[in-house]
C-alpha cells in the first residue's frame, strides 16, 4: 500500500478557521454581543453627528427659544431635545459631536499605544539582552512619570487640541502593551515553532513579523479594548480639568465642565454627558471581556 | 474455581456534551476485575480508556460530561448509586488511582510525607503518630531509600520515577482492594518504568490488590496483565486473557495494532516496512455508521458499514466485536 | 572508508544556570559532553538515551540552532561552527530537523501552504507565488497529504498530519541531512508505523542521510544503521545495529535492553534492573558517569573516565570492564 493511500483514507473532517470559532465563542457572551450593538449605535450616532444633529451645530449660539425666557440653559423642547447649554449651544448637537471627539481620542489613542506597544515588546521579548534592558528600563522609567501634574505645566504652554490630546494619551499609554506583549513573546520563543523557524533560516525580523506578531494579536486585542474605555475617561478627565480639549470644541469631558456650576439649575447638561461616558466605557469594557474569553488561545481540537 | 468478581460494569454509557455536538465517549462498556488480577485496557488516544476509568470512579467533570446509564458493581453495590459523600469514601481508601504526570499529581507545598499522611487520616481513624509510622512504612514498601528523610522532601526535590513512587505510595496507604493505573509509567524513561512495573508486580503479590491497567503500550500490557480488553471509540472490541489476545487476536484492530509494532527483538531487514493499519481514528463527531472501524478494516463487508455488531463471545472467555472475526493467516 | 558526510569531534554543549545577586554563573548544565561519531550519506544513524542523555541537545547543536561550546561539526569536510549570518543560512538548506511535538512545531497561525513554502520565499529558490505553491503540492503529495488542505491551518489536521507537515517542511528544499527528533514518539501507536514508513520511504526517493533521535529502542532498531548509545551526555556505547542488538556489551545498553517490555506475554524477562534514578546533569558523577548505577562497577569507574574504544571492527564502547 502506497503512503498516499493512507491519507486518502483519512476522512474529510469539517472544520473552519480560526475567527469562525472566535466570533461564535463571542456570541455566546450576551452582554458583549449587547454591548457590542450599543456601541455600534454610538459609533454610527458619532459618524453621521451632522445628519442626526436636527439641524444644529455644536458651536452656533441661539438666540432664543420660544419656551424659555433665556436662550442659555434653555431646557428640552421641540427641536432641542435636549435643550441648550452656558452659551446658548444646542445641547444634543454637541453631544453627538462631542461623542466623534472622545470616540476618537480613545480609539485612536489606544490604536496608536498599541503600534508602539508591539513593535516595543516585540524587539525587547525576542531580541532579549541589551536591547530588553533598555527598553524595559525605558517603560520603567515612563511609568513613573505623573501624567496630570505634567499636564498641568503643559497647559500653560500648549493649547490643547484634540492631536496633542491623543499625544498625551499615546506617549503615556504605550507601556501596558510593551509589558504584555514581552511576555507572550518570551514564552513564544520557547515553543518550538520558533525553533523550526530558526531551523530553516529565517531572520528574526521575519520571525517577528510572521511567526510572533500574529500569535500576540488575540491579547493585545483585549487589552487595546479595555484601553479605549480607559482612555476616554482620561481623555474627560482632562478636559474636565480644562487641560484637554478646549471650548469652542465639544467633547464629553468639557461639557461636564462647562456644566458643573450649572448642576442645580440645569441638571441634565450633566446627567447626558456623564451617561454617555459611563455607557460607552462599560461597553468597551463588556466587549472587551467577552473577546479575552473568545479569542482564548486554548483552541486546541 | 472462579476468583470473586471485585469489580463489573455492565453497559457504562458516558457522553460528553459540547457545542459541537455531543461525543459518546463511552459506549456500553462491560467490564469484569476479579480480586488480585490484573485487567489491561489497552486503547490509542480518544478511544475512551481513560473516561472509563473516570466513570468508575465517579470523577468525570460536570459540565460536560455525564454518565448516561450502566451499572459498576463494587464489592456488591452499585457505585453509580452512591452519594458523593459515600464515593469520597470509595476514592483513595476502596479504589486508588495514579496518574501519568506525578509532578501536577502531588501538590508541591506539602512535603511528600505529609501528603500521604493525609490520604491516611481522610481514611482511616489513627492519631497523627500513628499515620506518620505508616506513610514512612509506605514510602519503603516503594522501595524508596532512606525513608524517614524523604519523609521531608518536596515533590520538587525528587525524580520522576520517584514521584511516582510517591504517587504508588498514597495510593497504596490505605490498602485499597483496586488501584486503578492511568499511563502511569508513560511518562517515564525505560529503566525507571521498568523498576515501577517490577515493583507493581511485588507488591501484587504481597498485597494482592487487584489492577486496572490503563494504557496504550502493548508491551507492557503483555508483561503485566491478566486479561485484557481492547478498546475503540468508546467500546470494547475485543476482551480476552492476555494471552489468547496476544496469541489469537480476532478483531482486525488488535490484530493490526500488534502487528505494526516494531520489536526489538526483531532483526532488521533491509527495506522492510512496517505493517499498518490504514486511516485515522473516526472524528468523535461524525462517526461512521456500522461498526466504527470498518473505514480502515481491510475485511470490511456491506454489512460491517451497516450494523455495528455486538459483542460476542466467540470461544469461552474470548469475546469478540466483529461481523468477520478472523482466524490467523486468514483472509476474506 | 568514504569520507563521512557528517564528523562530530568532541562536541561539549553546557547551558548556564544564573544565580545570585549579579546573576553570574553558578553552575552548568553539562548536557552534551564532549561526543563525538561519524554519520555517512545515506545511512540512518540512531541516537538512543533517556531523560538527561542529551540526545537532543546534540542533535540541536549539531544543527547548529545551539551554539557549541566546544568542539567542531564538520559538514562535507567543512567546519560549520564559526559560520555566521548569510552562510549559516545557506547551510540549512542542507541540514534540517523534524520536531517531536506535532503540536508545537507548527506556527498556529499560519496557513500549511506557508508553513511548508517558508523555506523556499526564505531562500529564495520560488521567483513567485505559483511556483512555491507548486513546489508545496507536489512535497505535500509526497509525504501523503492532499493538496486541497493547502490553505488550511494546523489545528484542523490531526497528530498524525501535523507530523507529516513538519516532515514536508524540512524536504522542501530538497536537504542532505535530516535529524529526526523523536518524530513519532507522541504519536498514536497506529500511527508511528505510518509515519516510520514514510520516513523510509522519502530516504530511499530523496537520497536523504538521518540522525534519528529517539528513546523507544524497538523503533531504532527497525530504523536504523547503527547506533549511538548516549547517558548523561556521553557515549557510552557505537555499534551497527545487529551487533548492537545482539551483543550489547556496555552494562548501560545491557540493562536498557533488558528494560524494554515485549509484547508478548509467554516471555519471561531476567531484567537487570538498575538501582537508583538518573543522576542530574548539572552535577554529574566522577570518573564514568554510570557508575553510580552500574552493576558491575569496579573502583577505577569512580577515578577515572572510559576512553571510547573500538573493540571490534565497527563496535566501540567506552567501559572499563570490557576488555
Amino acid at each position: 500500500m502506497g503512503v498516499s493511500e493512507s491519507a486518502i483514507k483519512e476522512e474529510k473532517i469539517e472544520t473552519h478557521g480560526y475567527w469562525y470559532y472566535v466570533f461564535r465563542r463571542l456570541k455566546k457572551h450576551k452582554i458583549a454581543m449587547i454591548s457590542l450593538v450599543v456601541l455600534i449605535i454610538i459609533i454610527l450616532s458619532a459618524v453621521f453627528a451632522p445628519y442626526l444633529s436636527l439641524g444644529n451645530d455644536p458651536f452656533t449660539y441661539i438666540e432664543s427659544v420660544p419656551w424659555s425666557m433665556r436662550a442659555e440653559l434653555a431646557p428640552p423642547g421641540p427641536g432641542h431635545p435636549l435643550g441648550l447649554d452656558q452659551m446658548a449651544r444646542d445641547a444634543w448637537a454637541r453631544l453627538l459631536y462631542g461623542g466623534r471627539i472622545s470616540l476618537a481620542v480613545g480609539l485612536t489613542a489606544s490604536l496608536l499605544s498599541a503600534i508602539i506597544g508591539l513593535i516595543l515588546g516585540l524587539l525587547s521579548g525576542y531580541l532579549g539582552g541589551l536591547t530588553d534592558t533598555l527598553i524595559m528600563r525605558f517603560t520603567d522609567m515612563m511609568l513613573s512619570i505623573p501624567v496630570l501634574p505634567l499636564m498641568v505645566v503643559l497647559n500653560a504652554i500648549i493649547k490643547g487640541s484634540v492631536f496633542t490630546i491623543v499625544l498625551i494619551i499615546t506617549v503615556f499609554g504605550w507601556m501596558g502593551v510593551a509589558r504584555l506583549v514581552r511576555g507572550e513573546v518570551l514564552s513564544l520563543r520557547e515553543q518550538e515553532f520558533t525553533e523550526a523557524a530558526r531551523a530553516i533560516g529565517v531572520s528574526p525580523l521575519r520571525i517577528m513579523v510572521r511567526h510572533l506578531l500574529p500569535n500576540v494579536m488575540a491579547p493585545v486585542i483585549v487589552a487595546s479594548t479595555l484601553a479605549i474605555s480607559g482612555n476616554i475617561i482620561y481623555e474627560a478627565t482632562l478636559s474636565f480639568l480644562g487641560l484637554g480639549i478646549r471650548q469652542p470644541t465639544p467633547s464629553w469631558g468639557n461639557m461636564l465642565n462647562g456644566a458643573q456650576t450649572f448642576m442645580l439649575s440645569a441638571p441634565w447638561l450633566v446627567w447626558w454627558p456623564g451617561l454617555a461616558i459611563f455607557i460607552t466605557t462599560l461597553s468597551f469594557n463588556f466587549l472587551g471581556d467577552g473577546l479575552r474569553d473568545a479569542l482564548d488561545p486554548r483552541l486546541k481540537i | 474455581m472462579e476468583k470473586d468478581i471485585l469489580l463489573e460494569t455492565k453497559d457504562l454509557t458516558t457522553y460528553f456534551y459540547t457545542d459541537d455536538g455531543i461525543v459518546k465517549a463511552v459506549e456500553g462498556v462491560d467490564l469484569k476485575i476479579r480480586v488480585g488480577e490484573t485487567l489491561g485496557l489497552v486503547g490509542e488516544s480518544g478511544c475512551g480508556k481513560s473516561v472509563t476509568s473516570l466513570s468508575i470512579m465517579r470523577l468525570v467533570p460536570w459540565p460536560p460530561g455525564k454518565i448516561v446509564k450502566g451499572e459498576v458493581w463494587f464489592k456488591g453495590e452499585d457505585l453509580l448509586k452512591k452519594t458523593e459523600e459515600e464515593m469520597r469514601r470509595v476514592r483513595g481508601s476502596q479504589i486508588s488511582m495514579i496518574f501519568q504526570e506525578p509532578m501536577t499529581s502531588l501538590n508541591p507545598v506539602f512535603t511528600v510525607g505529609f501528603q500521604i499522611m493525609e490520604a491516611i487520616l481522610v481514611h482511616q481513624d489513627v492519631t497523627e503518630e500513628e499515620a506518620k509510622k505508616k506513610a514512612i512504612e509506605m514510602l519503603d514498601l516503594v522501595g524508596i531509600p532512606d525513608p524517614e528523610e524523604r519523609f521531608y522532601n518536596y515533590p520538587h526535590q525528587m525524580s520522576g520515577g520517584m514521584r511516582q513512587r510517591v504517587m504508588i505510595a498514597m495510593a497504596l496507604s490505605c490498602n485499597p482492594d483496586l488501584l486503578i493505573s492511568d499511563e502511569a509509567t508513560t511518562a517515564l524513561d525505560v529503566t525507571i518504568q521498568a523498576q515501577i512495573l517490577e515493583l507493581m508486580k511485588d507488591l501484587k503479590k504481597k498485597i494482592g490488590m487487584a489492577i486496572l491497567m490503563i494504557t496504550h503500550n502493548l508491551a507492557v500490557i503483555a508483561e503485566m496483565a491478566d486479561s485484557v480488553a481492547v478498546m475503540y471509540t468508546g467500546r470494547i472490541v475485543e476482551y480476552s486473557d492476555v494471552k489468547t489476545i496476544f496469541k489469537n487476536p480476532q478483531h482486525p484492530y488488535t490484530y493490526g495494532l500488534l502487528h505494526s509494532i516494531p520489536l526489538v527483538t526483531k532483526p532488521r531487514k533491509e527495506g522492510e516496512r512496517l505493517s499498518i493499519i490504514e486511516g485515522v481514528v473516526p472524528n468523535p463527531y461524525h462517526m461512521p455508521k456500522g461498526c466504527k472501524f470498518h473505514p480502515r478494516c481491510p475485511y470490511a463487508t456491506k454489512k460491517c458499514r451497516e450494523e455495528e455488531p455486538p459483542l460476542e463471545e466467540i470461544s469461552p472467555g474470548h469475546w469478540v466485536r466483529c461481523w468477520n472475526y478472523l482466524k490467523p493467516g486468514e483472509g476474506v | 572508508m568514504a569520507e563521512p558526510l557528517l564528523r562530530v569531534t568532541n562536541l561539549k554543549k553546557y547551558f548556564p544556570i544564573r544565580g545570585g545577586v549579579l546573576g553570574g554563573v553558578v553552575a552548568w548544565v553539562k548536557a552534551v559532553d564532549e561526543i563525538s561519531f561519524d554519520i555517512f550519506e545515506g545511512e540512518t544513524l540512531g541516537l538512543v538515551g533517556e531523560s538527561g542523555s542529551g540526545k537532543t541537545t546534540a542533535g540541536k547543536t549539531i544543527l547548529q540552532l545551539y551554539k557549541p561550546t566546544a568542539g567542531e561539526v564538520y559538514f562535507e569536510g567543512r567546519l560549520i561552527n564559526n559560520l555566521r549570518g548569510e552562510e549559516l543560512r545557506r547551510l540549512r538548506r542542507d541540514m534540517q530537523i523534524i520536531f517531536q511535538d506535532p503540536y508545537g512545531s507548527l506556527n498556529p497561525r499560519m496557513p500549511i501552504s506557508e508553513i511548508i513554502g517558508e523555506p523556499l520565499i526564505v531562500h529564495g529558490i520560488v521567483k513567485n507565488k505559483k511556483e512555491m505553491l507548486d513546489r508545496v503540492v507536489e512535497v505535500m503529495e509526497l509525504v501523503g497529504l492532499r493538496p486541497e488542505y493547502l490553505n488550511r491551518y494546523p489545528h484542523e489536521f490531526s497528530g498524525g498530519q501535523r507530523q507529516r507537515i513538519g516532515i514536508a517542511r524540512a524536504i522542501v528544499l530538497n536537504p542532505k541531512f535530516v535529524v529526526c527528533d523523536e518524530p513519532v514518539s507522541a504519536l498514536d501507536v497506529s500511527i508511528q508505523s505510518q509515519v516510520i514508513n514514510l520516513l523510509n520511504d522519502l530516504q530511499e526517493k530523496l537520497k536523504l542521510t538521518y540522525l534519528f533521535i529517539a528513546h523507544d529502542l524497538a523503533v531504532i532498531r527497525h530504523m536504523c544503521d547503527r547506533v549511538v548509545v548516549m547517558y548523561l551526555g556521553k557515549i557510552m556505547e557505537i555499534a551497527e545495529n545487529q551487533e548492537l542488538f545482539e551483543n550489547p556489551l556496555h552494562p548501560y545498553t545491557q540493562a536498557l535492553l533488558s528494560a524494554v517490555p515485549v509484547p508478548d506475554p509467554e516471555v519471561k524477562k531476567e531484567r537487570i534492573i538498575l538501582k537508583g534514578d538518573i543522576p542530574s546533569p548539572i552535577n554529574p558523577p566522577s570518573g564514568c558517569v554510570f557508575h553510580t548505577r552500574c552493576p558491575v562497577a569496579m573502583p577505577i569507574c569512580k577515578e577515572v573516565k572510559p576512553e571510547l574504544r573500538e573493540v571490534k571492527p565497527g563496535h566501540f564502547v567506552a567501559c572499563h570492564a570490557v576488555k
